[in-house]
Order: structure tokens, then sequence, then C-alpha cells
């Protein structure tokens, strides 16, 4: 279903488009499994317009309205799965709903621009047409302008998986009581395109290291890779346990736990048998990265407000950096010493 | 930032049906953000008022997006973001 490979050719009558039935394969798993590696950026897209679950067209079953990205409709149609269900699918340029709809792009205006598309008999048997939002897209949907429009929108659930029970309980009700948790679930999803973000970049510096030790022979470069998906994993599972509200304070926090590690290493077990010039880089890396990635997973988590994240990133930002500096010093003076 | 003008909410509750976060509350038949930190200024509550009676800078609270459009302002507002959405992004 990959609208960039596959363009399933577009059937009109007089003019007007007719629903086509929504079928994944192996292929579109794999494409899944890949773009969650991604990092929920743009990777493939569904062509916009109104599919079909199920037997066969039924202009009588919940019309569902969802973005076109590939794994999002993936995952709607799991859900719908033995279903007779109709989504319509609007053209959010390949973005996911919430993100879509945080920037305009999941709008009324879009929703409506593919109604039209299709004959309204075909899509309802009255005056009125109910489409299920999801809740996620309101930022982007105003539901007094799709009423204008005669349009009856209900307000679904958040999350997918509660597609089925929610259209189990008729007469469809307005979810508006379901809200957005980050819950072990929800920041386990996020864990793996944080790792695959994340560790690209770790072994570049990996790289770089290996290049100073050959030259110098400071015996540290491999050990930022596993450094740095220690930070990202305990930072992601531990993130509401964390003391602080804010993603920094929690990422310094967490530095200072690993920070704790290193300096009791270093002043009584002596395992990793570092030395002074190791243990500031290691310190200054870690609390570095901790930093990095604390300020980096505004991104990917639900949960941050926009004008708190810009407040973080000016003052928390400069110490990142200043620290990444400290441990290229550290690095520089050991290799130099050595 | 976040608003609610008091003299134009009447309160209906649309903006706190829309809050994905349950953030925005009705006390007294007038709209408040009960909890500023949950908040994402996502604007799912301005966009649904229908009364003009939030006030709200909306943005995208993503490094990569704050570091492009209102640090580097290298990328319009609500196109610096890693999701895909700018011309050319990822």
């Amino acid at each position: 279903m990959d609208g960039r490979s596959i363009r399933p050719p577009q059937v009109k009558i007089l003019g007007l488009a007719l629903p086509k039935r929504l079928k994944f394969g192996k292929m579109d798993y794999l494409k899944v499994l890949y773009s969650w590696t991604r990092a929920f950026r743009k990777t493939f897209i569904i062509e916009p317009g109104l599919y079909f679950t199920g037997d066969k067209y039924d202009r009588e079953t919940p019309l569902l309205v969802t973005s076109n990205y590939h794994m999002t409709v993936y995952i709607l149609w799991r859900e719908l799965r033995g279903r007779n269900a109709r989504i319509l699918v609007i053209d959010t340029d390949g973005i996911n709903v919430w993100c879509s709809s945080g920037k305009g792009r999941f709008s009324a205006g879009e929703i409506m621009k593919q109604i039209k598309r299709y004959d309204r008999r075909l899509l309802t048997g009255t005056d009125r047409l109910e489409i299920i939002l999801p809740k996620l897209s309101l930022s982007g949907v105003s539901i007094a302008e799709l009423r204008r429009n005669g349009i009856s929108p209900k307000v679904g659930p958040v999350l997918a998986k509660d597609i089925g029970d929610y259209l189990d309980r008729v007469p469809l009700k307005n979810m508006y009581s379901d809200l957005y948790r980050f819950s072990i679930r929800q920041r386990l999803f996020t864990l793996v395109p944080s790792l695959a973000q994340t560790i690209k970049y770790s072994i570049y510096i990996a790289a770089g290291l290996f290049g100073w030790h050959l030259l110098t022979g400071t015996d540290i470069h491999w050990q930022v890779v596993p450094l740095t998906a220690l930070i990202v994993t305990l930072y992601v599972v531990l993130f509401p346990a964390l003391p602080g509200r804010r993603f920094a304070v929690k990422g310094l926090f967490l530095s200072i736990f690993l920070s704790a590690g290193f300096a009791a290493d270093f002043a009584f077990t002596g395992i990793f048998s570092v030395d002074a010039a190791s243990l500031l880089f290691y310190l200054s890396f870690a609390t570095g990265g901790c930093l990095f990635f604390a300020l980096s997973y505004t991104g990917n988590s639900g949960v941050s407000n926009y004008s708190l994240v810009k407040k973080e990133i000016k003052n928390f930002l400069p110490i990142t950096a200043a620290l990444f500096v400290l441990a290229i010093a550290a690095i520089i003076a050991k290799g130099l010493s050595a | 930032m976040i608003s609610f003008d008091g003299s134009k909410c009447t309160g209906c509750g649309m903006c706190a049906n829309v809050c994905p976060q349950g953030a925005v509350k009705i006390k007294e038949e007038k709209a408040f953000m009960s909890d500023y930190e949950s908040c994402m200024e996502c604007g799912a509550c301005r966009l649904n008022c229908e009364f003009g009676a939030v006030d709200l800078t909306k943005g995208t609270g993503c490094l990569v997006a704050i570091i492009r459009e209102d640090i580097l302002k290298i990328r319009p507002k609500g196109t610096g973001c890693g999701c895909g959405t700018g011309p050319g992004c990822c």
C-alpha cells in the first residue's frame, strides 16, 4: 500500500472516485518496522481516499478518518480486521495524526477535500455524514467547521488499540474523557527509535575516538556506544521516576546517578581502572549525553510543552555543548600524556 | 503561553473536551488551566473555542524544531521538526 511505489489506478465514474478495499501484505509489516526505527519520520505514504475493510463496501458502517502515514493506516487496519468499516485517509503529506494536526495539516479542510471527491449518496443515506475523528487530531481539526459543512463528527479514542471497543459500543459517543498517557508502553514504543537515532551518532563519535586511540593509545573508543545506549534506555524507562518535571532536569539527575557510579569506581573499586583524565572524559560525556538526550527526547515524547521546552533548550543546550567540549579536552589531554 | 479570557468564555467546556492531556478544566462556568506542565500548547482548545476565549502561542515542543524555527530561524514556524513536515525534511 505504499503510495510511493504502488499507485493503484483511480477508478472514477462521472468524475467521482470510488472506495477501494484496504489490503496490506508482509512487505507492509516490514515497512512498519522500518518506519518505527525511523522515529515516526516520513517514510512511506498511503494514497489519500476512501477505503473499506471487511466483505464489501457498506455506507452504514463507521467511517474513521486518519492520516496517510503508512504506519498509522496499517495499525488502524490491523485493529479493524474482521470488521466492516470505512477509512477516510486524508492527505497529511505522509505524517502521523498528532504531528500533522499540530501543524494544521490534518484539518477540517483536508477532510472536506477528500469527502468531496465521492458521491454523497455513496457516503451516507441521510443528510448528515457521521465521521469518527482520532482525538489527537483536534489540534488541527475544527469540530465547528465540520458541522457547518454538514458533517457530524464523533471524537474517537486516543489510541488505535481502543477502536474495536469503541465501535462495539453503539450508539457511538464522544471519547472526550480519553486522555493521552505517557505510559511505560508508550515510552517503550519510543525506545527503539530513540536508540536508533542516538546509537548512530555514538558510533560516529566512537570512530573518531578510535582514530585518536590509534595515534595515542587512549583505550577509549567503543565504550561510548554502550554508554549512550545505557543513557537512552535508563532515561526512557525511568522517565516518570526521575526527579523533576522538566526533561533536562530529569537528564541532570540521571547523569548524577551515572557519575556517582564512575566516581565510586574511581575512588573505591577500580574495576574499570580509570585514571583522572578518563574519569573526566566519562563524567563530562555522560552528563552532556544525558542532557542532550533529555532535550532531544522532547520530540519523541507526547508530553512536551512548547514554551517550557524552548526555555530548557536556551538554558541547557550551551551547558551541554560545554560538557562535550570538556570531554574532547579530556581525551586530548589523555592522549597527549600517554 | 496560554491564557483564557474570562469575559469571552461561556463555560461550554469544549476546550476541556478536546484537550488530550486533561489540562484544561471548567470551574464556575469558566475555563482555566489546571496543570500548565501537562499542557502541550497543541492548540486544540484555541482552535475549537467558538468564542475566541483562548489565547495561545502554538509551537512544537521539540529540540530540532525549536533550534530550526526559534533559535536559528532557518525554517518557518511549523516546518522545522523532524517528522517530515518541511520541504526536503528527512
